[in-house]
């Protein structure tokens, strides 16, 4: 194979030998010689496009290309710096802009807040047979179910079960505010140890069963309910009119 | 009669090329005049569309070209079918054939089919 097929002056010479055989050909046919010629032309074609077709059909054709731009580009760059200046310039202020906004994106919205991301799951359940409940993949468990996949897992290290419900805060208020009603352990699942202010769950209260009135705000809620009120700590939190 | 000449179908002058040097090697006004004549000139084949042809056929080794001497005593590139080409040819020809029949098929079918 020859890697850039032929050099053009070795075709161009073979073009017209063809045209010079077309047209002696044609004189043999008793046409007058320059008659003779532009007829041998006129079968040919145009040899400026078949030369450059010829060109485009070599095997390495796009690197002989990529070449000539490339040289092409350079020669640009050197003729008009200042306005290659000016592209690199906005380019580089494109790219730095892209990162630097997706370096936000990443840090505030797609990082969860969890210890370990690649170790944590979600875990759906899926009833078979009838359910009681209506819709099998409703994906809510029972306490009982959580418990008893809490005693047998051997794939999870640990498992924490979560409710949400809306709730009204202290005695007269208006807004409704999204709770969570949590199992105990679910701080701890989440790798959450640093607070503003307080405590998470303690051992002990995690030792009985029972539902516990233990209540830990976010801090955003802490701001905008309580102006941040340092005293927080040890006041009774009315929710939905219970403690 | 130019007006009831053929314009070739895409891909076929590869396959018209490589038969015209089943013979031995020859140059490019020869394979072109070949292809006009033995069609009855209903071939239409641009003279000058048959060197991006060769180039391409030449760069995947099917044909292998290289100077020589015309019957008229001037400089002339020949080109000879190398053992891919021949494989090629054989292959295109095939193809061909089962093609036209198909297309004969669909074109004008039996009489008795047509119920």
């Amino acid at each position: 194979m020859k890697w850039f097929g032929r050099r053009d002056d070795d075709l161009q010479e073979e073009i017209r030998e063809h045209i010079a055989m077309g047209t002696r050909e044609n004189m043999e046919r008793g046409m007058p010689p320059e008659e003779a010629r532009r007829a041998a032309q006129r079968t040919f074609g145009n040899v400026g496009v078949t030369r450059e077709r010829v060109r485009e059909a070599r095997p390495l054709h796009w690197l002989e290309t990529l070449w000539q731009d490339a040289r092409y580009g350079s020669r640009q760059i050197r003729r008009r710096p200042m306005l290659a200046a000016v592209v690199v310039a906005t380019m580089a202020f494109g790219v730095g802009l892209n990162t630097g906004i997706f370096t936000l994106i990443n840090a505030e919205l797609l990082r969860s807040g969890v210890e370990d991301p690649d170790s944590f799951v979600r875990v759906h359940p899926v009833y078979t047979g009838d359910v009681p409940l209506g819709n099998p993949r409703s994906g809510r468990v029972s306490r009982e179910d959580y418990l008893a996949c809490r005693e047998a897992t051997q794939t999870i290290r640990d498992l924490a079960a979560w409710h949400s419900r809306g709730g009204i805060l202290d005695h007269d208020d208006t807004v409704r505010v999204p709770a969570l009603e949590v199992s105990c352990n679910y701080f701890a699942v989440y790798g959450a140890r640093q607070l503003v202010l307080g405590r998470l769950f303690l051992e002990e209260e995690c030792a009985s069963r029972g539902p516990q009135e233990v209540t830990v705000l976010s801090e955003g809620l802490w701001r905008d309910r309580y102006a941040a009120a340092p005293n927080i700590v040890g006041r009774v939190v009315q929710f939905d009119r219970g403690p | 009669m130019p007006g009831d000449r053929i314009q070739l179908l895409q891909g076929t002058l590869d396959m018209l090329i490589l038969q015209t040097l089943v013979f031995g090697p020859r140059h490019g006004h020869w394979i072109a005049t070949a292809i006009q004549r033995t069609s009855d000139d209903l071939l239409l084949v641009e003279h000058g569309s048959l060197y991006p042809a060769l180039q391409r056929l030449e760069g995947a080794g099917l044909i292998d070209g290289k100077w020589g001497t015309s019957e008229n005593n001037r400089r002339a590139r020949y080109y000879r079918l190398t053992r891919a080409g021949r494989k090629r040819l054989a292959a295109e020809t095939s193809k061909w054939d089962r093609m036209v029949e198909a297309v004969a098929r669909v074109m004008r079918p039996p009489k008795e089919e047509e119920g």
